[in-house]
């Protein structure tokens, strides 16, 4: 499979994208056990991924033993943004409170969205930054059954 | 503008809540999470409705009928508790004190919250 390289104008358009988002699938493993589940996120200037969920959610720790994620946003007719990319918790309480406004800003994109995390109740909230070691983009406007050109770019993160 | 305060000790809830209603119904919501938070805050902008949840975690156990107790003193009118707990007893209490409605969060969506509000406002 060819795989275009990014120059650096589609960082923008990426992040575009993820800004015009606001839910995202995510995977981490323990043990060689993968396990997926879905997350309101907010990401900043860099890529950087933000979200928030119980401390004793059992993502939050696995990913405390194993701060490899991977996680996907996707829209039909438009993209996929693939990223890989480790987590790390964020322990500054100032921190923590400037993410949460941030997700509360993501989850106004969506009429009626209410957080699931809400819903679950208890508030040890932990909340995890992921960078990204890894982007790639799958193009998905084009609505022909094949193509000859890559419809992946991997974006260049310097 | 209507003003209003809105306390409850989950910062996510808190942060959601308030951007909901500002952007909905273009209302000054302030938030706090705390009793004393919320007193002094109820002071400085004497605000024209006020939803607490009762369960505070408060070092001197106060709850959030201690809280609305001290504000009716302040010249609060409209109140309303948003709570996790529904028991009758809470309930009981809260007409008592002259709280204008009581909801349960685990009963009521946001959306449906905003139209009440907004029915006890006037608007």
């Amino acid at each position: 499979m060819f795989i275009a390289m990014d120059t650096g104008a589609q960082k923008q358009e990426v992040l575009d994208f993820l800004r015009s988002q606001f839910i995202m699938s995510v995977a981490v493993a323990e043990d060689n056990k993968p396990s997926s589940s879905i997350l309101l996120y907010y990401v900043d200037d860099d890529l950087n991924f933000f979200f928030a969920t119980h401390r004793s959610s059992h993502k939050a720790q696995k990913l405390l033993k194993n701060p490899q994620i991977s996680l996907s946003v996707w829209e039909h007719k438009n993209m996929m943004i693939q990223v890989d990319g480790v987590a790390s918790e964020i322990t500054a309480e100032q921190d923590k409170l400037a993410i949460i406004d941030r997700l509360a800003e993501s989850a106004m994109k969506g009429q009626d969205f209410w957080p699931p995390l809400l819903r679950i109740g208890g508030q040890d909230y932990i909340v995890f930054k992921i960078k990204p070691t890894w982007i790639r983009k799958l193009d998905l406007k084009r609505d022909t059954m094949t193509q000859e050109e890559t419809p992946f770019t991997d974006i260049n993160l310097g | 503008m209507a003003v209003i305060l809105f306390n409850d000790s989950d910062p996510v809830f808190n942060r959601v809540v308030k951007l909901k209603f500002q952007r909905e119904l273009n209302w000054d919501v302030k938030v706090t999470s705390s009793y004393d938070e919320a007193y002094n805050e109820f002071l400085a902008t004497r605000p024209e409705l006020f939803m607490t949840e009762i369960v505070l975690n408060d070092p001197e156990g106060r709850t959030g009928f201690d809280l609305i107790k001290a504000l009716k003193d302040k010249g609060l009118k409209k109140t309303v508790v948003l709570s996790t707990l529904g028991q009758e007893s809470d309930k009981k209490l809260a007409k008592e004190l002259g709280v204008d409605h009581y909801f349960v969060k685990s009963e009521i969506s946001l959306l449906q919250l905003l139209e009440e509000l907004k029915l006890i406002l006037g608007n």
